[in-house]
């Protein structure tokens, strides 16, 4: 097929803004919307970095498909952008699981695609991931250091580290990214969160979640096409594991 | 004015109580704990609620005959089985009802309370239930709704707040034309609370639309509640430009008819009224845009990712979190699970030739800013600006004859003083304390010829001798003067006065 000059670059100036910031503006929402080349291009682009492209109402999305992908944001990115000097990459998966964590508080119905709740607390979220390693800790750690040797990071680590940790440090007054607890480290991947744009701070530890966010979650986890995917992935984990 | 507005927030408040107090005797009959046969605890609250139903259908059908026995039986009819309790229970439940409503001591059911509008103890009284007549010959007695029962069956109707707009806009042209001018600037405040009120739903809806049409049915329903509001708004908007309207010729006639003070004063209202209105319209009309806007692009962008969308509910803490944890699954998909949350990888290039693009200067730049005063831009707070500046100026006369010809003096001594001297107001407000505060920033402070003329301490300055110095330093202790505020001590010295030289 012969593409219009005009058309590619159009396409490619939307692709670089949304690989930019994530987003595109409602009149690249126009364009692509519109016109069918334009969007065959962008999809195609966004297809070539393992990514997707969302239309939601006014706005543009690039949301990274759930796959490994070199094209994705790196590890050691995240580790020296977001997280502190000393970080391991152990850090950057706690922080995964944090992610996750809060992710599930607001999503945990069968019944409604809306979330759960409208915000929720540091506190509340801490409560929840220790909940989460103290159900890692029932698996014995005999089980978890046999997976360790399997895998080059894993759990025991994990546990270790949040074990290591107090849930906040009471010798210094301010419980931010600085302090090495468990507060400390959540405000760390708050921010993370906050820059990201998937959450908003209402003040009071409290934490809500974006249109963003929404988005990504209704239309990316909730879609069928996409979400067979993650579950297919997992399913595979799974029976390996029961292989073992 | 403000002190009218503020009086009227309070406006009415005995009848805002009265209305509350309606209920009270429903929580009254929810704090019972009675059990019945099966030892359930007995749903008071509801029976009466249901009472009073009962005694509101049969003042429609016009029967009179409507006493403990009836109300017993049509409570037994109605709880089928629900509440276990026989006949003779149900009679003695309903007298405990009608007791409360209509307490048997003959005093009605009254609550006491502090009236915040005139400042006096007062207390309000409801009467929900009255007796109809006597059945001498069987001693028995009936019973209608009361003024304040009728009001209570009314306020647990529905009440829309779809037309809360327009009966304000009612309201308000009422009290225009009975020239009720402070009323009606309450009324237009309200307006902007309901505008205020739309504007969040119509951000909701058009969030929820982005997110979640997701068959033809979800999408037909939004686009009828769409177009009921975008018909409400425009509805809305004519009543608005009526109303508008009707402002101006008010304004008008009394533009001629200035005479006296109070015709005077009812033409600053008008005025006032006429731009608070705008206002409002204005927000009002930029709500008529959006619901244009999302009835177009919101949903049409809606039904276009209709065809490609299909969603399904997606218990996110089950699927995912639980599934990572109970396994475990290796740590790795974590990462990939999060995947859809993170961007992509960025390089970021640099030229050599960023080398000769602006570079921003730290240091001396910044110093210097610091030392300019603080510039006021906003014509709005111009006039707050000049009364600050005028307090802060008497402020320092009172300091400054204080001081007399003393070089120094302590933030508690002037306080003291200005005490002895009848100037307790002054530090009641925070003018006073704003006054130390920036005195303190701006210390030393000197008078310089080619200072900007508008600033805080013009006319502080103007007070100061050429080449007098004042200096603010802070003292270790903490002052409460009032029980509002709270300040540092500070020293204020005068340096290099006009007469040492």
């Amino acid at each position: 097929m012969m593409y219009d000059n005009e058309q590619v670059l159009t396409a490619f100036r939307i692709y670089s803004q949304l690989s930019r910031d994530g987003e595109a503006d409602s009149e690249s929402m126009r364009q692509y919307t519109a016109n069918d080349v334009i969007r065959g291009l962008v999809d195609q682009f966004a297809q070539e970095v393992d990514c997707i492209v969302i239309p939601a109402g006014e706005k543009l999305y690039l949301v990274p498909e759930a796959a490994t992908s070199p094209f994705h944001i790196k590890n050691a990115t995240l580790k020296k952008e977001y997280l502190s000097a000393k970080a391991k990459n152990i850090d950057v998966y706690m922080m995964y699981l944090a992610i996750l964590v809060l992710f599930g508080q607001f999503y945990d119905s069968y019944h409604s695609q809306e979330p759960t709740r409208d915000f929720i607390t540091l506190e509340n979220w801490l409560e929840c991931i220790d909940m989460r390693i103290q159900a890692l800790k029932e698996h014995g750690t005999e089980k978890l250091q046999a997976l360790d040797a399997e895998y080059e990071y894993n759990w025991s680590q994990l546990v270790e580290k949040w074990d290591a940790i107090d849930d906040l440090r009471e010798s210094s007054r301010q419980q931010d990214g600085r302090t090495n607890s468990r507060l400390g480290f959540l405000s760390l991947v708050q921010n993370f969160l906050i820059q990201q744009g998937l959450v908003h701070d209402l003040g009071n530890q409290e934490l809500a979640l974006t249109e963003k966010a929404k988005t990504i979650v209704q239309r990316y986890y909730m879609d069928t096409q996409y979400n067979r995917g993650i579950l297919d992935f997992l399913a595979s984990l799974e029976k390996r594991e029961e292989g073992n | 004015m403000e002190n009218e507005r503020l009086a009227g927030i309070v406006e009415g408040y005995r009848e805002r109580i009265q209305r509350i107090a309606l209920f009270d005797p429903l929580f009254k009959l929810d704090a019972k704990r009675e059990k019945d046969r099966q030892n359930r605890p007995i749903d008071y609250f509801g029976l009466g609620l249901l009472s009073l139903l009962f005694f509101f259908e049969n003042m429609l059908i016009r029967n009179k005959k409507a006493g403990a026995q009836e109300l017993a039986s049509y409570l037994l009819e109605m709880s089928g089985g629900e509440i276990d309790l026989d006949a003779e229970d149900f009679e003695k439940v309903a007298r405990a009802i009608i007791d409360t409503f209509r307490p048997p001591s003959g005093r009605r059911n009254s609550r006491s309370f502090f009236n915040w509008e005139t400042g006096q103890p007062d207390r309000v009284e409801v009467s929900i239930l009255k007796a109809e007549r006597g059945d001498l010959a069987s001693n028995k007695q009936y019973y209608s709704l009361d003024e304040h029962g009728l009001e209570l069956v009314f306020a647990t109707k529905e009440f829309f707040r779809e037309f809360h707009l327009s009966i304000n806009q009612l309201l308000l042209r009422k009290q225009l034309e009975k020239g009720e001018f402070v009323g009606a600037l309450r009324q237009i405040d309200e307006m902007r609370v309901d505008v205020a009120t739309l504007k969040e739903r119509i951000l909701r809806i058009k969030h929820e639309v982005q997110r979640s049409i997701v068959s033809e049915e979800t999408y037909q329903r939004y686009k009828n509640v769409i177009e009921d509001i975008h018909l409400r708004l425009s509805r809305e908007h004519e009543e608005f430009t009526e109303l508008q309207g009707f402002v101006d010729e008010t304004r008008e006639r009394l533009l001629y008819e200035q005479k006296d003070a109070r015709e005077q004063k009812a033409y600053a209202y008008i005025l006032r009224i006429d731009r608070e209105l705008a206002e409002v319209h204005f927000a009002h009309t930029q709500l008529l845009k959006d619901s244009i806007a999302l009835k177009t692009t919101a949903l049409q962008a809606a039904q276009e990712s209709l065809y490609h969308v299909a969603l399904q509910s997606f218990h996110f803490d089950q699927e995912i979190v639980s599934r990572l944890i109970s396994t475990p699954l290796p740590l790795g998909a974590a990462r990939v699970m999060l995947e859809p949350f993170l961007s992509v990888e960025q390089f970021s290039a640099w030229s050599p030739l960023a080398v000769f693009a602006k570079q921003p200067i730290g240091g001396e730049q910044e110093e210097e800013r610091q030392e300019e005063f603080a510039d006021v831009v906003d014509k709005q707070d111009q006039a707050d600006f000049q009364v600050q500046q005028s307090n802060f100026g008497s402020l320092m006369r009172q300091i400054l004859k204080i001081m007399g010809d003393r070089q120094e003096i302590t933030l508690s001594e002037a306080a003291a003083s200005m005490q002895q001297q009848g100037l307790a107001h002054w530090l009641a407000h925070r003018s006073f304390y704003d006054f130390w505060l920036l005195l303190h920033q701006r210390s030393p402070l000197q008078k310089t010829k080619d200072e900007e003329e508008n600033h805080l301490l013009k006319e502080v300055l103007s007070m100061l001798q050429p080449g007098e110095q004042i200096m603010v330093t802070e003292l270790p202790e903490l002052l409460r003067l009032t029980e509002r505020y709270e300040i540092q001590n500070m020293r204020l010295c005068r340096e290099g006065s006009g007469y040492d030289v």
